[in-house]
């Protein structure tokens, strides 16, 4: 009887565990089906699921605005959507891996402005801009420089030039090494301050922020939506930001920029998607339709709204020309750092 | 010939000259721009470093403390039970290496059987179902990544 | 209290109660294949949680995440091949039982304990998460450092045969975690040019190469004919485990599931090193430290209490400061972002009610574990009468897949064959593998926090000696370390004075 018992149990389960793994291999093709009706194009493009290869840690702000915008992929593009990491050398490996992929448009990249502008001078790299051609924007990515006045005393630029005065070496946490953007711009920002200062890389801006947090660094550098939470509370007080007109930021107020504060460092980071230039033009307009249609839809709007970021609409030729003055902004701050 | 060996001084000596090599290799293979005492070499360094340390006192330990074995290299030895067992690990290295030339040009289906019915010659095997289980494992694992996981195998 | 009861009537939903048993099942078989791992299950079933409300969604994925470390330690015990990184441990003790015929006991023990574990842990995150998460804060890169240099002393007390071979190893590993690109300056180190090194060698390929290729390597040698033990189908479930066993192994999960939870609760380490040093321990403070390493279910106890306590705990530091504690809550993260919910500090006044149920569900997570796991067990048990030459080609199948897909590429292939050959050559040297695990596991933790601390310090070592929490972890190694080479003295002599 017991036996019996447990064997009927066993095979119920295995039951599930099928209907499990054949409703999410037939939910695809389910909906390929409703789609394929209104939302395929002329030729026919795309028939298979679409790869978005990120050069990024899973969780991170761009990972997530991808993954919910591949979400979508069934409802606007008929077809499933994926993001795959590939993670490493700065996102080099990414764009080694997204130029190796058959220019067919099934495989799409995330890039960033520094991939071009600051990267090729801390690395050899195999690309260059021409490979790839950007679809349309992502984010733009504001840099803030906080510090932590309940245990630094550090709460204005002031302060810390005080602090830094009394003989203290500045130790600043960065989320990545040298080659990084945010690297790069904070420690730009102590050498126009003239100030005694040492990078603490992390892994990350949330490990850079919980350094911070946990008072064994003096300054650290964030974006959206990592810091927050913090400031809102009070933990932590925003220095500035690199983007030159300020930023206003709900339930914070408005965070004024460096330049604004007498500083010149200035700069806008953004993440794009992108295809290998040599993808036919017809698919390049499909999956940037794609793209524009997730964020006209209005779930996604509520989804970044609630994410405290704002996805950016920015146009190829946008993407161009800042990639184009970030490189020769980049130039003059390498020189300054070296 | 005599030979008088145990695995602390293989061992020993094999990491050696590994440690020396990589030790060489450092300044080569890591290029940093730092400039501080504490960089990107110092932990591989300090590995190297011990490494090369350890194997030199496993060596000493090996040649001095520990008892030996003595082979003694004759025609005999050769065809002797021991020496074709090792033969035999060789052998599936090689089975190994082989299936890696095969994967690079025939994909994961063609090579995966190929390999699973070397294995199971290798062992002897004789009965059907001996070989139809791992087979159809093979296309059962194909066909799960191809479908259920969204990987597609080489 | 109100945010408790509402949490209650959240979970209280038939709907959570059939995802969870599914959730669980497809954990543990994940995380029984070697090469695929609960961050592999997680990742593919994310995208089906799209539809479901949160709390579902989260303890699907929560399931997903115990089932896989428990379901790890039933490779380990039956073909020595730990299912994820955090079963390792679990190979000292498992494995050697099922050799003596006990598969079925020790599949028992790592079930039990990892329940305990997981129940315990999910108290923990019930109960004190904000204090933890304050704690967690105070760790600096001198206390990780301490964190690493303490899991690295385990290495003492696993290579009893020769320290000379365990030092070795854990350069060897340390080595193995240093290569590709180094993200504190920027430069690649041994990567020889190739962009495929530059991201550095996966801990789950390493993992795959070492113990599941060098294992099917090691057995070249087993000769069908000859070797080839019959065990009728009766025997296997047999040997239960005794009331007096159970009684033996109160006080080894209950220093592994604390040691896991303390572990878990601290960011970047993860149910592996929890375990390691549980079990190391467990062994130390033994009175008869010899059986361990022989099939001592003590030691299983000890590390599977350890692994699946940390589950929980993992999320403390996730939950209320946005770090994960390891690769699989990292992942979690990205799903709690996708379903609205920003970890950090203001998580719990914003979406209370969502994260009680989950953490509420936790422990119904725990139980359905044990439930499923008593009838999985008695099937896995059975993988033992599978001709080795059968077994070994399905094992080797799995893991070539399972390696290709950690990344879609031939190369990690490549890296599983030659590692494992080459791991093959050093078992038969007499080499353990689990100090090239902890060199590549806690290398990176010790490298970066060390080179971090001394920045901070202006290059000055007395960093690691003048913070108390550092200084802590510092003693304890050593004093683990000194009083493992007592007692191996001590039974060396006296060994000596009896043959005398």
């Amino acid at each position: 009887m017991k036996s019996s018992m447990k064997r009927l149990f066993t095979v119920l389960l295995a039951l599930a565990l099928l209907i499990s793994v054949t409703a999410c291999g037939a939910k695809p093709a389910a909906n390929e089906s409703t789609a394929g009706d209104s939302e395929k194009p002329a030729d026919g493009f795309p028939e298979k699921q679409v790869t978005i290869i990120m050069p990024w840690s899973l969780g991170g702000g761009p990972d997530t605005i991808a993954r919910q915008i591949a979400s979508y992929g069934e409802k606007y593009l008929g077809v499933p959507v994926i993001v795959e990491n590939k993670t490493g050398g700065a996102g080099t490996i990414a764009m080694a891996a997204a130029l190796q992929a058959a220019d067919d448009g099934y495989s799409m990249i995330v890039a960033n402005g520094p991939l071009f502008s600051l990267t090729p001078s801390f690395q050899n790299v195999n690309y260059s801009i021409d490979d790839i051609t950007p679809l349309i924007g992502m984010r733009e990515v504001e840099f803030v420089v906080l510090s932590n006045p309940g245990k630094s005393g550090i709460g204005t630029l002031d302060q810390l030039k005080e602090y830094a005065a009394s003989g203290k070496t500045i130790k600043y946490a960065t989320t990545g090494g040298p080659g990084n953007d945010s690297y790069t711009m904070i420690s730009v920002l102590f050498k126009r301050l003239g100030l005694q200062a040492e990078a603490v890389p992390y892994d990350g801006g949330q490990d850079a922020i919980n350094a911070l947090a946990g008072g064994h660094v003096d300054i650290a550098i964030g974006s959206p939506p990592v810091y927050r939470d913090y400031v809102k509370s009070g933990e932590l007080a925003c220095l500035g930001t690199f983007i030159p007109d300020g930023i206003e930021v709900d339930g914070i107020g408005r965070i004024p920029s460096f330049k604004e504060q007498g500083i010149d460092a200035e700069f806008i980071g953004m993440d794009y998607f992108a295809v290998r230039s040599t993808v036919d033009d017809a698919k390049k307009k499909v999956l940037t339709e794609f793209i524009q249609k997730v964020y006209a839809d209005p779930e996604f709007q509520k989804f970044m709204a609630e994410m405290g970021m704002k996805a950016w609409d920015g146009t190829e030729d946008e993407i161009l020309q800042k990639i184009d003055a970030q490189s020769t902004a980049m130039e003059d701050y390498i020189t300054l750092l070296k | 010939m005599k030979l008088r060996y145990n695995s602390e001084i293989i061992s020993g000596s094999v990491f050696l000259v590994a440690a020396v090599v990589l030790w060489l290799l450092i300044p080569s293979q890591i290029n940093t721009l730092e400039t501080s005492e504490i960089n990107a070499q110092t932990v591989p360094r300090i590995v190297i470093g011990g490494m090369g340390i350890f194997s030199f006192c496993l060596l000493l330990q090996g040649l001095f403390t520990l008892p030996k074995h003595e082979v003694v290299v004759t025609r005999a030895a050769l065809t002797s039970d021991k020496f074709r067992k090792e033969l035999r690990s060789i052998v599936y290295a090689v089975i190994f290496l082989a299936y890696l030339v095969a994967i690079t040009f025939a994909g994961f289906l063609i090579s995966t059987i190929l390999l699973t019915v070397a294995i199971l010659i290798f062992y002897g095997a004789r009965r059907w179902y001996y070989y139809a289980i791992p087979l159809a494992m093979v296309g059962i694992v194909y066909i799960i990544f191809k479908m259920l996981l969204r990987v597609s195998l080489p | 209290m109100d945010l408790f009861f509402a949490g209650l009537d959240t979970l209280l939903q038939w709907q959570n109660f059939l995802i969870i048993p599914i959730g669980l099942a497809l954990g543990i078989v994940v995380g029984a294949i070697p090469g695929l791992t609960s961050d592999l299950g997680i990742i593919l079933c994310i995208p089906l949680t799209y539809g479901m409300d949160p709390t579902m969604a989260i303890l699907m994925l929560l399931a997903i995440y115990c089932g896989g470390t428990y379901g790890g330690s039933i490779t380990a015990i039956l073909i020595n091949t730990p299912g994820t990184s955090a079963n390792a441990a679990t190979l000292f003790d498992g494995y050697p039982m099922a050799k003596k015929g006990e598969a079925y006991k020790a599949l028992s023990m790592a079930l039990f304990a990892s329940t305990v574990g997981g129940l315990i842990s999910a108290a923990s995150l019930l109960f004190l998460a904000p204090q933890i998460a304050k704690i967690t804060l105070l760790f600096g890169p001198a206390e990780y450092l301490a964190l690493a240099v303490f899991g690295l002393s385990v290495i003492a007390s696993v290579s009893n045969k020769s320290i000379f071979k365990g030092l070795i190893g854990a350069c060897i590993g340390i080595f193995i975690s240093t290569i590709g690109m180094d993200n504190i300056s920027g430069t690649t180190r041994f990567v020889f040019g190739k962009i495929n090194l530059m991201s550095g060698i996966n801990l789950i390929i390493a993992l795959i190469g070492l113990f599941a290729i060098s294992e099917i390597m090691m057995k070249s040698q087993y000769n069908p004919r000859t070797d080839r033990k019959i065990v009728d189908a009766g025997s296997i479930t047999k040997s239960k485990i005794t009331r007096e066993e159970y009684k033996r192994c109160r006080k080894p999960i209950g220093i592994g599931s604390l040691t896991g939870v303390i572990i878990g609760a601290t960011p970047g380490t993860g149910g592996g090193l929890a375990a390691f040093i549980a079990y190391n321990q467990v062994k130390t403070t033994s009175k008869h430290p010899e059986t361990f390493g022989e099939g001592e279910i003590e030691g299983v106890a000890a590390s599977e209490s350890a692994n699946n306590g940390a589950c929980g705990s993992t999320l403390i530091p996730m939950l209320t400061l946005g770090v994960p504690g390891d690769g699989a809550t990292a992942i979690l993260m990205g799903a709690f972002m996708i379903h609205g919910m920003v970890p950090g500090p203001m998580l719990f006044r914003d979406q209370g009610n969502i994260l009680y149920a989950i953490m509420i569900g936790l422990f119904v997570v725990n139980v359905f574990m044990y439930l499923i796991g008593s009838v999985f067990t008695k099937f896995y048990a059975h993988i033992t009468r599978i001709p080795y030459e059968i077994l070994a080609c399905i094992v080797l199948t799995f893991c070539i897949a399972g390696a290709y897909s950690t990344s879609n590429s031939l190369y990690d292939v490549y890296i599983i064959i030659v590692v494992g050959i080459l791991a093959y050559f050093l078992r038969r040297m007499d080499f353990q593998l689990v100090p090239i695990l902890l060199g590549i596991v806690l290398g990176p933790l010790a490298e970066m926090n060390f080179r971090r601390a001394l920045i901070l310090s202006d290059g000055s070592l007395s960093i690691f000696i003048t913070r108390p929490i550092s200084l802590g972890f510092l003693l304890v190694a050593v004093g683990s370390v000194l009083l493992f080479a007592w007692r191996n003295h001590r039974s060396k002599a006296k060994a000596l004075s009896e043959a005398r």
